[in-house]
């Protein structure tokens, strides 16, 4: 970003005076991260269906969709905060802000108020612990990952991850007003997919984060200390992630889809620690990426599919 | 600099833009209507059934 635009999406004013927004819905609609909310979404809803009760269908697609705007408001926050780094990436640059589309006023606004209206809309549907959960979801996301962590400590992503995996655990609370062991095991599992998920996106983007200033493990201690910890935390996911079959909250379909996956997440990670030769080392990192999405997508989709079917046939259970 | 003298006269893009702003809007307003609507009747209906169980 030149120091020009710098300074109109600083001030939401030109050289040649006073501007009106060009800005679109789209973009706006970019600020929430469109991609992570539909996480957001297919965790939250796992968590919530999840539970021994359920709430009303009305009640519970409310509180899915104000457990989404409130991970996307934490998004549009996050871009509003790191605007400055985002211009340097090559992968985030485009973004409404350092692209110069939406002033990061104009942001902080719309993250400010979707923030509040998620956290209320939640309250009012289902209740005030699911409400309290998302609200410091939020926060954690905003002031301990983005002010704090991310530019400071090559664990950014080791504790910021925390905010990431509460979308189940507030699922869970929205339906129940309760968080149990069944809603921390399913934030344990995202919590430790979250470590060898983004140092994978790291390794083979590092001259971004390096080139901005980002801390991030393979920037900070090097790419053979990142690919052992890919590893280790790898190692400790793939048993966590079986927990769900042991403890009934998943099936035996769960427990034979996490097994393969898990063997899946395993050979990627044993194969990147092992690979010396970097270019074949980031194309393994780039696989390890692509399908720990993958990864858990199918973990918590067939955990879903499970109650879904549990759910039929067991006709008029709602 | 910009003409300003008589108010500041938006070009052709930027009256689409915001009209387009403007609709997206009115048209979460209306969701939220809808939606707050949707919440009472659900609460309301539970609260009798609980009233007349």
């Amino acid at each position: 970003m030149t120091l020009a635009t710098d300074a109109i999406v600083r001030s939401g004013r030109s050289e040649s005076g006073p501007t009106i927004s060009l800005a679109t819905p789209g973009d706006f609609f970019a600020l929430l991260k469109p991609r992570v909310m539909s996480l957001v979404v297919f965790t939250a809803l796992a968590g919530l269906m999840a539970a021994p009760s359920r709430p009303h269908p009305v009640i519970a697609f409310i509180s899915i969709l104000a457990i989404a705007v409130g991970g996307g408001a934490a998004g549009c926050l996050n871009m509003w905060w790191d605007a400055d780094i985002d211009a340097l990436m090559s992968r985030t640059r485009n973004r409404p802000i350092p692209a110069g589309r939406i002033t990061r006023e104009a942001a902080l606004g719309f993250g400010l108020v979707m923030s509040g209206g998620a956290v209320i809309t939640l309250g009012l549907a289902a209740n005030w612990t699911a409400a309290s959960l998302l609200a410091f979801t939020i926060f954690f996301y905003i002031v301990v990952y983005s002010m704090w962590l991310k530019r400071s400590t090559p664990q950014n992503i080791v504790i910021g991850g925390a905010a990431g995996a509460l979308p189940p655990v507030i699922g869970y609370a929205a339906a129940t007003g309760d968080v149990t062991l069944d809603a921390a095991i399913m934030f344990a599992i995202i919590f430790l997919w979250t470590p060898p998920h983004s140092w994978a996106l790291a390794l083979f983007r590092s001259e971004d984060y390096a080139r901005a200033k980002v801390p991030m493990l393979p920037v900070a201690a090097g790419r053979a200390v990142t690919r052992a910890q890919i590893l280790i935390y790898t190692l400790v996911l793939v048993p966590v992630g079986l927990t769900p079959a042991l403890l009934g909250l998943g099936g035996p379909a769960y427990g034979l889809v996490a097994l393969l996956m898990g063997a899946g997440m395993l050979h990627l990670a044993v194969k990147l620690y092992r690979e010396r030769d970097e270019k074949a080392a980031n194309l393994t990192a780039k696989k390890l990426f692509g399908f720990s999405i993958l990864y858990l997508a199918t973990l918590f989709g067939v955990l879903l599919i499970e109650r879904i079917v549990a759910l039929v046939l067991a006709q008029g259970a709602w | 600099m910009r003409e300003v003298k008589d108010g500041l006269v938006l070009s052709e893009e930027e009256k689409r833009r915001r009209r387009q702003r403007s609709l997206a809007l009115a048209l979460v307003l209306g969701a939220l209507v809808l939606l707050f609507y949707a919440i009472t009747i659900v609460k309301q209906g539970a609260a009798l059934n609980a009233l007349h169980s």
